[in-house]
C-alpha cells in the first residue's frame, strides 16, 4: 500500500508538471486570417470601394481607393466570397472568388472590355528570411508587351494582365522602369524604389489609356519571427529571479496535493469496508 | 509613453471598415458575375529565380553591424547576428551582447533594421535595461563591420504585449531607415517571464 501510494504521488507530481507545461501560453501564434487590399488601376476612373463578403469569416469593405492607389491591407473572409467593386454607390463589376485561409491577396481594379471594369486577384508570395523577391505586373491596358527592367537587368517582360513572377534581388534602393520591348526606349522609370532583405514586393504598373503611366509598389509580405523576443529572465522583476525554480517548487507542491489525495482516497473506501 | 508609430502601411485616402457577420450585406445591386482564375505566384511553386543584382543608386549595402552604442541607455556592445528557431522565434543574444536579426535590412538600409537585447539576466539589469526609459532625440549609433557609423534618433517607444507583438509594424521594409530595438517590459510572470515587449523606434539622421 505504501509503494502504491508512493507512485501515485511520482504520478500526481508528474501530471502536475505536465499541467504547467502545457499551460505555458504559446504567445504569437500565425494568424491565419485572410488578407486583402484595393489596387486602382482603372485609368480615370472615380475612387473605388471593394465589398468583400460570403465566405467564412467578417466581411470587409475597402473604401476611397483612388487611380494608382493602394489600399490598406485588411483581414477578410475566406472562402467563396463575392468581391463587389463600387463607386458612387452603383456596383460596376462583381465576381466570385474562392479565398484560401491565410492567404493576402491583391485585388486589381483594371480595365476591361469597353469601358468595363474587371477584377483580377494576385496572391502575395511568401517573403524569404534574408532575401528581396520582387515581383512585376503589367496593370497597364494600353501599354501592350513590356519589358521591365531592375537597376539595369531586365526583369521579364509582361503584357497586359501578365506577371514576372517573382525573382530575388540584392537588398537596395533600384531604378524600376517599363521599356518597349524592341526599341528599350523608357515608357515609365521610378527612381528609388526599394527593395529589403525579407520582404516579397509586387511593382504594378499603372495608367495608360489616357493616365500618365507609373508604377504602384506594393509590399506582399515580410519574412519575420513569429512573436516578440524573450530578452528577460527576471532579475529586475518583483517576483524573484528565477523563474525555473518558482515553476519546479510549484510543480512539487501541485505533486504532493495530488499523491496526497489519491493517497487517501483507497484507504477511505477500506475503512468503509471494514 | 509616446504614442505606437505604426509601419508605413496606409495611406491617406483609402479607408478600411470591418463589419460584423450578423449585419446584413448590403445590397450590391446588379451583378456581373465573372470567374476570375488567381495568379498564384509563390516562391518555390512560380520558381524564384536567383539574380542578384547591385542597386544603381543605392551603392555597396552597409556591411552587417558590428557595434551599438545608446549613451542614453548606458549601451556600447557588439551586436552578434541572430536568426529564428525552428518554431520561428527569434533566437535571443548572449547577456551583455546585442543581437540584430540578419533575416531584415540591415542598420544603414532603408527598411527596419532590428537588434534586441537583455532587459534583464536573472541576476539583475541586464545589457538593455535603460533602453525602455529612452526618450524621442536620444542618439543611437550603429557600427558596421567595414567601420561605417549610422546614425539615429529616438522617434517613438511603444509597449505590446508579447502575445499580439506588431510583427507587420516592427519588421520589414520603410521608405526611411528605420532602427527598431526590442527588449523585455511589462509585469513578470515566472513560469513565462515577461509579458511584454518595449519596442522603440530610432530613424536615420
Amino acid at each position: 500500500m505504501c509503494e502504491r501510494r508512493r507512485a501515485l504521488g511520482w504520478a500526481g507530481i508528474l501530471v502536475a508538471t505536465g499541467t504547467i507545461l502545457l499551460s505555458s501560453p504559446v504567445a504569437g501564434e500565425a494568424s491565419a486570417a485572410t488578407q486583402v487590399r484595393l489596387l486602382h488601376a482603372l485609368p480615370g476612373g472615380p475612387a473605388a470601394d471593394l465589398a468583400v463578403t460570403g465566405g467564412h469569416g467578417h466581411p470587409v469593405t475597402l473604401r476611397g481607393v483612388g487611380f494608382a492607389q493602394a489600399s490598406p491591407i485588411a483581414s477578410g473572409p475566406d472562402g467563396a466570397v463575392t468581391l463587389a467593386l463600387s463607386a458612387g454607390g452603383k456596383t460596376l463589376v462583381s465576381s466570385r472568388q474562392t479565398l484560401a485561409s491565410g492567404g493576402r491577396y491583391t485585388v486589381v481594379a483594371e480595365k476591361g472590355n469597353g469601358d468595363k471594369a474587371r477584377l483580377r486577384v494576385y496572391r502575395s508570395g511568401k517573403a524569404v528570411t534574408g532575401r528581396a523577391l520582387v515581383r512585376a505586373v503589367n496593370a497597364a491596358p494600353e501599354s501592350g508587351r513590356v519589358a521591365l527592367t531592375l537597376g539595369s537587368r531586365k526583369w521579364g517582360t509582361a503584357s497586359y494582365g501578365q506577371d514576372s513572377g517573382y525573382k530575388a534581388a540584392a537588398p537596395g534602393t533600384y531604378a524600376l522602369a517599363a521599356r518597349m520591348p524592341r526599341t528599350r526606349s523608357v515608357l515609365v522609370e521610378q527612381k528609388g524604389v526599394n527593395v529589403a532583405a525579407g520582404t516579397a514586393s509586387t511593382a504594378y504598373t499603372v495608367g495608360s489609356a489616357g493616365a500618365r503611366m507609373r508604377f504602384v509598389v506594393v509590399q506582399d509580405s515580410v519574412a519575420a519571427p513569429a512573436r516578440g523576443p524573450a530578452t528577460g529572465l527576471g532579475g529586475m522583476a518583483d517576483s524573484g529571479g528565477r523563474p525555473w525554480l518558482a515553476a519546479l517548487l510549484a510543480a512539487l507542491a501541485a505533486g504532493a496535493l495530488g499523491g496526497a489525495l489519491f493517497g487517501r482516497a483507497p484507504l477511505g473506501r477500506g475503512r468503509a469496508r471494514g | 509613453m509616446l504614442a505606437f508609430a505604426p509601419g508605413p502601411g496606409p495611406r491617406e485616402g483609402p479607408s478600411v471598415t470591418s463589419t460584423s457577420r450578423t449585419r446584413a450585406p448590403r445590397d450590391l445591386g446588379p451583378r456581373t458575375t465573372r470567374a476570375l482564375r488567381p495568379i498564384v505566384a509563390e516562391p518555390g511553386r512560380g520558381g524564384v529565380r536567383s539574380n542578384p543584382l547591385e542597386p544603381v543608386d543605392g551603392g555597396v549595402r552597409p556591411a552587417p553591424p558590428d557595434r551599438i552604442a545608446i549613451p542614453a541607455a548606458h549601451v556600447d556592445t557588439v551586436v552578434d547576428s541572430v536568426g529564428t528557431s525552428r518554431d520561428n522565434a527569434i533566437r535571443v543574444p548572449s547577456i551583455g551582447r546585442a543581437g540584430w536579426y540578419d533575416g531584415g535590412p540591415r542598420p544603414g538600409e532603408r527598411g527596419r533594421a532590428v537588434i534586441i537585447g537583455h532587459l534583464d539576466t536573472n541576476r539583475g539589469p541586464g545589457l538593455f535595461a535603460h533602453v525602455p526609459a529612452l526618450e524621442r532625440g536620444d542618439p543611437v549609433d550603429v557600427t558596421d563591420r567595414r567601420g561605417d557609423v549610422f546614425h539615429y534618433r529616438v522617434t517613438t517607444r511603444a509597449q505590446v504585449r508579447k502575445d499580439r507583438f506588431p510583427t507587420a509594424q516592427v519588421y520589414g521594409g520603410d521608405r526611411d531607415r528605420v532602427l527598431v530595438l526590442v527588449t523585455c517590459g511589462g509585469p513578470f510572470d515566472p513560469a513565462s517571464g515577461y509579458r511584454d515587449n518595449i519596442v522603440v523606434f530610432a530613424r536615420a539622421v
